[in-house]
């Protein structure tokens, strides 16, 4: 068996305004190609555990799930996606829990920090040392920070729930706080193993002026494409998302056969 | 011992600053008394623009400081469409001596197109890591970058209609991208900063309002660029800034 593990979250629910399916495909096809090529096993988390109320939480149930059978494993988001050549990204690390950096909406991030701090008193969270936890990438020995979510939501579950919707996210801020709390070592990764918001980062345009390669002297690829592996397709309306999702398959989808 | 320089750039039109540029300096001048460092500004272009873009003549920043017999530790580069807080922390304590930027990634689209074109016609197919790629507006430098700011200043020389050309075609700025080009192909040591040191792009940022100037509650240098209609915006957010956190 691989000693290491991609899972993703995918589930449909009640809570969600949008099918979570119907975008979560485009990302799952791609990740099972690159889990393949690799040889990394892929677990695909698609029932929620009812202890929830919302299913984004069962992305801290890993352990529960695994126990300690992978020495590396790797989260990430059903709204990413993952180049076809992307490098292996468990080479590139050894012990440490491997993030991205997320300053990209300061407002969100400071409002976020504001409503969960009751839940982490004596902890203060740098915005500039704040990580999206969209994509993250650890080893079996950081169990502890996931037991400590699920201790977290056990004793706090209507709190955190009230708080997950005001506006600041639902999962993000507290494994940010937890991982402080627990002083955990942190890799910072390039963004673009996590490169979003494609929209405000303008990754989506091409090279439209003349350059080499391209037909007729023009580029048509879009910058995501070329110059990232991990495409995460957050930061612009959520109805978008499917459609931004479907057309990057219809891209480049022959690519992953 | 010698002292850290803020340095800007504020050339003079018809003898005077422009008052918004008036506005920055006032701040960094703030700065400067709180933390022992001495302001030094080019009011006076070295060369006349058209042999040389005026933002290039900060490369000649060490001939300046010593023709003007000033004596200094780090110096920070800083364009004169930025205010600093009034309470930034000394950034020159965090530099580790090496050539100190803020990434710039308020539009990859404008990085990467600049990158691709000069990639292509002056550096011979050359790439560097675009997620390391710093903006200009703000820069600290040691006397160990005196060598560098040389071949700044000779390369843009030996290339300059290139550089014109791409600069005038493509619309992709003149010394910015050449800096970072440069940085890697002569293996400066560099170090970015965090962003709130170098506020660029707020309003993409979605933090540029000014009714809870909400900007100032999340870094300490802002920098007034990316803004559209500018000559009519960029001196009311300035003074309104300023105001704000000076009146």
């Amino acid at each position: 068996m691989s000693k290491n593990l991609i899972y993703m979250v995918a589930i449909d629910h009640n809570t969600s305004t949008y099918r979570n399916y119907d975008y979560a495909q485009y990302a799952i096809k791609t990740w099972e190609y690159w889990c393949k090529k690799n040889e990394i096993d892929f677990l695909l988390i698609d029932e929620h555990n009812p202890r929830y109320k919302f299913p984004v939480w069962n992305k801290d149930t890993i352990f529960e799930k695994v126990g300690d059978t992978y020495d590396k494993i790797g989260y990430v988001d059903s709204d990413t996606m993952i180049h076809w050549n992307a490098p292996n990204m468990f080479d590139l690390y050894d012990d440490e829990l491997c993030l991205i950096k997320d300053y990209t909406n300061l407002r969100w991030t400071y409002n976020s920090r504001n409503y969960y701090q009751r839940f982490y008193p004596d902890i203060k969270l740098d915005l500039y040392e704040y990580y999206s936890s969209a994509v993250k990438f650890f080893t079996k020995e950081h169990k502890p920070i996931f037991d400590g979510l699920i201790e977290l939501y056990e004793n706090n579950s209507e709190g955190l729930d009230e708080t997950a919707t005001m506006g600041g996210g639902k999962v993000q801020t507290v494994f940010n706080y937890e991982i402080q709390k627990q002083n955990i070592k942190v890799k910072e990764l390039s963004p673009i193993w996590n490169m979003f918001p494609l929209t405000k980062k303008e990754m989506f345009k091409n090279n439209w002026q003349k350059i080499s390669g391209g037909i007729d002297g023009r580029d048509s690829t879009p910058h995501y494409i070329k110059y990232s592996w991990i495409w995460h397709f957050t930061g612009f309306p959520i109805e978008d998302r499917t459609r931004l999702m479907k057309q990057t398959w219809d891209m480049v989808g022959y690519l992953y056969e | 011992m010698s002292k850290n320089i803020v340095f800007i750039v504020a050339i003079k039109k018809d003898g005077f600053v422009k008052p918004e540029y008036q506005l920055s300096i006032n701040s960094w001048k703030h700065f400067c008394d709180k933390n022992d460092c001495e302001l030094f500004l080019l009011e006076e272009p070295v060369l006349p623009p058209e042999e040389m873009n005026i933002i290039l003549q900060r490369y000649f920043l060490f001939d300046i400081l010593e023709a003007n017999e000033i004596e200094y530790n780090q110096i920070l580069m800083v364009d004169a469409d930025t205010i600093v807080h009034p309470d930034c922390p000394n950034f020159f304590d965090e530099t580790e001596d090496k050539y100190c930027l803020v990434h710039d990634d308020g539009s990859y689209d404008w990085v990467l197109r600049g990158m691709e074109h000069y990639s292509e016609q002056v550096y011979d197919g050359y790439w560097f890591d675009y997620t390391k790629y710093g903006n200009g507006g703000f820069q600290i430098v040691n006397d160990k970058h005196r060598d560098f700011f040389k071949y700044m200043r000779d390369f843009y020389f030996e290339n300059a209609d290139k550089v014109n050309t791409i600069s005038q075609t493509y619309g992709v700025g003149v010394d910015q991208t050449i800096l970072n080009f440069n940085l890697n192909t002569q293996n400066v040591d560099t170090k970015l900063l965090p962003y709130k040191y170098n506020m660029t792009c707020m309003i993409k940022k979605d933090i540029l309002t000014i009714e809870d100037m909400f900007f100032t509650k999340v870094g300490w240098v802002y920098h007034f660029n990316g803004i559209p209609d500018k000559e009519k915006n960029v001196p009311f957010l300035m003074k309104r800034t300023y105001d704000y956190l000076y009146g």
